[in-house]
């Protein structure tokens, strides 16, 4: 029974972010296709915020880049699952080993997230050596090396014309596994020893060293693991969409991921998960106004809401904090207790100073 | 020879107008920690100014939109900035990338997505030939208002108070407030030389195309954020050779690429870029606040 | 402080849980009552067409001129008593010009019983609209995309697309240039951004050789540039300019390109396909001469087809003038077709409706003559307008009709 209390306040972050996104995706199909399919989106937003998060919120670097390892991840898992007889007339000039693959669905998923993770690892070799502001931009040169590879490669990619053929397999429960997985597994992550070093990196680069940190190894590990995480969501995205071109994982989608996580809140997984549904909601409320203002209002509505967030809650909605059942509790008996916080309060002008000296 | 020289004179005129998209951003961030992507919109409301006022002579309507474009950054600064100043640099980046997409869509319902066509002088857009390389007006625009951009902010920067203001912020924020600066007015001068920057961008790309548009803001901001990190923290030296090293390296690579290749030359210019980063991981200038 | 937080976190969450079940509750009522409609296979009370379109972001410029023209014709048609007695009703859902959008914007008028659907201007964006659609047994057309891909081995059967195939425009200029400009040597300058202007440069290349012109040089820009000095000096290399110059690009990266070359000196003839249709870029570019560009039909009131006349004094009467005729032209044409095919296949149901259109077989319709056979949903030959810019005026040259177009991939 004690064991059983320790596992469980050991996981009841999660536990209740599973809870939630499962709650979500299962109310949603009640609205029709229409609500189902903003769900698929939603928790495969999800899956890429929480994957950007095991990166940049664990490490405090920002990312600019970590799109690429989706759109790896989109193309390997569709070139290995497009079927064999479409494959031929749709991209003769394939490399044979892959002209030959034809995977099942969970296959092509590990593998978009191996492809990933190694291309990440990769890059992790000489990048996760720089300081973190460097590794922002070496990120956001490989985002664009990836695309620009992707939109130029046409024997493989088809260039900037859309690759279409993928198999459609990601369905509401798909995308709700894969969520509730990543979801565990980052936390797992955050938890261990790997993660905790990586995390007293964040709070102090020089002191972590001092106990020992190799805040190199750390950040590469991170790399590597959100890669996978995100190359996954990359492969379970494309064959949600069935054609994709390498737009799709370009700019937009990586302003878009920052945005939420930002949101959310970067400073813990909590962040990560409600940013993504709360764009996803307020972007659903502010089209049904829509019908009264006319268009337009989502996208300056979205704007609006997304300022005034960041104005009165500067460290995000979660303010760094994770979701535990004494939240709800507390919120309950509405009494006072002591949050079990996991990250210290971020003085806003010392985090400031903790990026500067690099 | 000549050949050569026309690339070299090329080169000078795409690098100083990057100069002055990064100039501004790279001043910002030096004193605020932000790196504000709601300069592209600057950019674009300066350009939609000059559109607006194109029916009037063409200096006036280009003064109007001056102001027009440093209005708007005061008010930027004023409405989303100032109420999330000293917040996270994420918190921050974020904040202007809601200003940006709130004022791009707002561009959109207001003009639509079709290019607004911009008359401007032809004299302005001229080439001349001087021994045989030709000079792009557009070029000789570039390259003169950045010296003078350049120049007149070094001059202001050095020798008067409020210059030196900015300098102290930009090198210990707390410190000059402890020192009696005042910190909005130093943050409020800065946003106003940065929308005075765009201005001139937004003329310098207007005489170029001859159009305004919603998305016009997206790569010049690109452009200005890659070479602000190039150059190293906060570093407006470091911005400015970012600037010109990436400006000179899309017109060596668009120059030296096969055909085949062309398409994908941003491919090779972002391999220099990290390249660059490896060789100099702290920046091409490493900033005086890195030594811990 | 930490409490506040939290407190305002959960508040938030609970808000999110609340907004989403109701959204659910609202949703699910909704299209309880209207579910019968989905299916397309109701043949009593009206037809609902859903308008699956732009009607916010970068793509809304250029659809919504197209869903004014389909109005005007469905307004027509519903004055006349309807197609078969059924009349018209219309559902709209805005894509946002986004990928998802056009997803989630097919979904919400399939929802509300939609058993046509009219989608956005290009491909790519296309696409899932056309997937929704064809889950839902609906016929889906694209009123002015100018790829080839509606195809039904691309995308499926039920996805068409009104507009002319990009390559009989690249072919037209390339016969046009050839026969009556007596050019000789060709130059290329694509821009690869979007994939229709690589498709039309290969198909002027192609013709170009075909009929016996030279190609004395290629080159690549990117509409995002911010200066096109590189283009210009290897212009400039050239032993002899060229006759003329095939600019595949469009507005406003190819515009800048176009005045960048003009400012240089560069006087060659230069013609591009209809992505340079309308006047609004004109003045970019002051004083323009020697300009080519191929269009649908006439703005001006001066076209050799009186229909096409008509069409845009009505649109113009109603919605003001548009930027280019192609949007109007194509919306009132996809209401055509869909009240000519279902005329003969006496329902919308897509088993029925698509083998309807693709009997058409040069089937006269404002827009000109249309064709789809059992693999492509694109026209792919169908006569262009020539379109000739002189001092930065625009001028009906003549109506081309390619003898060859050529299958570019």
């Amino acid at each position: 029974m004690g064991r059983l209390r320790v596992a469980l306040d050991r996981t009841q972050t999660p536990l209740l972010l599973a809870l939630l996104v499962l709650a979500i995706g299962l109310l949603a199909p009640l609205g029709g296709l229409a609500l189902e399919n903003r769900a698929i989106v939603m928790l495969i937003n999800v899956s890429l915020v929480v994957g950007l998060y095991s990166f940049a919120g664990l490490s405090g670097v920002l990312s600019f880049g970590h799109m690429s390892f989706m759109s790896i991840g989109a193309y390997t898992g569709a070139l290995v699952s497009i079927p064999l007889v479409a494959k031929g007339t749709l991209l003769p000039d394939l490399p044979g080993f892959i002209a030959n693959t034809e995977l099942s669905f969970p296959l092509a998923v590990l593998t978009g997230g191996l492809v990933a993770a190694l291309v990440a690892f990769v890059v992790s070799l000489p990048v996760a050596r720089l300081p973190a502001l460097a590794i922002s931009l070496a990120l956001f040169a490989v985002l664009v090396i990836a695309y620009q590879v992707e939109s130029n490669w046409d024997s493989v990619t088809r260039g900037r014309q859309a690759l279409f053929g993928v198999p459609t397999n990601t369905n509401l429960g798909v995308a709700l596994l894969v969520a509730v997985l990543t979801i565990f597994f980052v936390y797992g992550y955050q938890e261990s020893r790997f993660g905790l070093r990586l995390r007293a990196s964040r709070e102090n680069e020089l002191a972590s060293q001092a106990i020992g940190v190799d805040v190199v190894r750390e950040r590469r590990i991170a790399l590597v693991i959100s890669g996978f995480v995100i190359g996954v969501a990359g492969v379970v995205y494309a064959q949600y969409l069935g054609v994709f071109t390498p737009n799709d994982f370009y700019l937009d989608l990586t302003f878009l991921t920052i945005a939420m996580l930002v949101i959310g809140g970067t400073r813990s997984l909590t962040g990560a998960v409600i940013g993504p549904i709360l764009v996803a909601v307020l972007t659903y409320v502010l089209q049904r106004g829509e019908t009264i203002t006319g268009p337009g209002l989502q996208q300056i509505g979205l704007a609006l809401v997304m300022l005034v967030v960041l104005i009165f809650r500067p460290a995000g909605l979660s303010g760094g904090a994770e979701l535990r059942f004494s939240t709800l509790r507390g919120l309950l008996a509405r009494s006072r207790f002591r949050a079990a916080s996991r990250a210290p309060e971020p003085e806003p002008a010392r985090a400031k100073e903790a990026l500067d000296d690099v | 020879m000549t050949e050569l020289i026309q690339h070299f004179v090329d080169a000078a005129g795409l690098a100083s107008l990057y100069a002055l998209l990064a100039l501004p951003v790279a001043l910002i961030y030096g004193i605020m920690g932000l790196i504000n992507f709601a300069h592209g919109e600057l950019i674009m409301i300066g350009a939609y100014g000059l559109f607006i006022f194109a029916a009037v002579t063409l200096p006036l309507a280009a003064f109007l939109a001056l102001v027009l474009v440093i209005v708007a950054a005061l008010a930027m600064e004023r409405a989303a900035f100032r109420p999330v100043r000293g917040s996270s640099p994420e918190t921050l980046l974020v904040t202007s990338f809601a200003v940006s997409f709130l004022l791009q869509n707002v561009a959109l319902m207001i003009f639509g997505s079709r290019p607004k066509s911009v008359e401007t002088p032809s004299v302005l857009s001229q080439t001349v030939t001087v021994g045989g390389v030709q000079v792009e007006g557009v070029t000789i625009l570039s390259v003169g208002l950045a010296l003078v951009c350049i120049g007149g902010l070094v001059i202001f920067m050095r020798h008067t108070a409020f210059g030196m203001a900015m300098r102290a912020s930009a090198e210990d924020f707390t410190m000059a407030r402890l020192v009696g600066i005042r910190a909005n007015a130093v943050i409020s001068g800065t946003f106003a030389i940065s929308g005075a920057a765009a201005g001139v961008a937004a003329f310098i790309l207007v005489v170029q195309g001859g159009s305004a548009f919603a998305t016009m803001g997206l790569t010049p901001v690109i452009i200005a954020f890659v070479a602000t990190m190039m150059g190293g923290l906060g570093s407006l030296s470091g911005a400015l050779i970012g600037a010109c090293l990436l400006g000179a390296g899309t017109v060596a690579f668009d120059v030296m690429l096969p055909t085949q290749l062309r398409s994908a030359r941003d491919a090779f210019v972002y391999g220099g870029v990290l390249l660059l980063l490896l060789v100099r991981p702290q920046g091409i200038v490493a900033s005086r606040r890195e030594r811990v | 402080m930490r409490l506040a937080r939290l407190r305002a976190l959960i508040l938030a969450l609970a808000t999110a849980a609340v907004a989403v079940s109701l959204a659910a509750c609202g949703g699910s009522g909704g299209s309880g009552s209207s579910g019968e409609g989905e299916g397309g296979g109701e043949e009593s009370g009206p037809i609902v067409v859903g308008f699956a379109t732009a009607q916010s972001g970068g793509f809304a410029s250029y659809d919504q001129p197209a869903v004014e023209g389909a109005k005007l014709k469905i307004d027509e048609i519903n004055a006349a008593g309807g197609i078969d007695g059924r009349q018209i009703e219309v559902v709209e859902a805005d894509t946002r010009t986004d990928i998802n959008g056009a997803r989630e914007a097919a979904d919400e008028v399939l929802a509300q019983g939609a058993e046509f659907m009219v989608t956005t201007c290009d491909f790519d964006y296309s696409t899932p609209s056309i997937v929704e659609a064809q889950s839902h047994d609906v016929v889906a057309i694209s009123p002015c995309a100018g790829s080839t891909k509606f195809r039904t081995d691309v995308i499926g059967p039920n996805g068409f697309s009104m507009g002319t195939g990009v390559p009989a425009e690249g072919a037209s200029q390339a016969e046009f240039a050839y026969e009556r400009l007596e050019a000789e040597t060709a130059y290329v300058i694509v821009d690869p951004t979007i994939d229709i202007d690589k498709q039309s440069a290969a198909a002027f290349e192609e013709r170009w050789q075909e009929l016996g012109g030279t190609i004395v040089g290629k080159d690549v820009f990117q509409q995002e540039d911010q200066s096109f000095s590189a283009q210009i000096s290897r212009l400039r290399e050239l032993s002899e300019p060229p006759d003329v110059i095939y600019l595949a690009s469009y507005p406003p990266g190819g515009v800048r390109l176009l005045r960048s070359m003009r400012a240089a000196g560069i006087d060659s003839t230069i013609l591009a396909d209809s992505n340079f249709d309308g006047s609004y870029w004109l003045k970019s570019v002051p004083g323009l001469s020697n300009f080519y560009h191929t269009a649908y039909g006439s703005l001006n009131g001066d076209d050799p087809d009186p229909a096409v006349n008509k069409l845009i004094a009505d649109v113009t009467a109603k919605y003001g003038k548009p930027e280019t005729e192609i949007g109007s032209l194509s919306g009132y044409s996809v209401i055509e077709a869909l009240q000519r095919a279902y005329e003969k296949a006496g329902s919308t149901e897509a088993g029925k409706l698509v083998p309807a259109l693709e009997e058409f077989n040069e089937e006269k319709l404002t827009i000109g003559p249309t064709t789809y056979d059992d693999v492509n949903h694109t026209t792919l030959n169908r006569p262009v307008r020539i379109i000739k810019i002189e001092n930065g005026k625009e001028s009906l040259v003549e109506v081309w009709e390619p003898k060859k177009v050529p299958v570019v991939d």
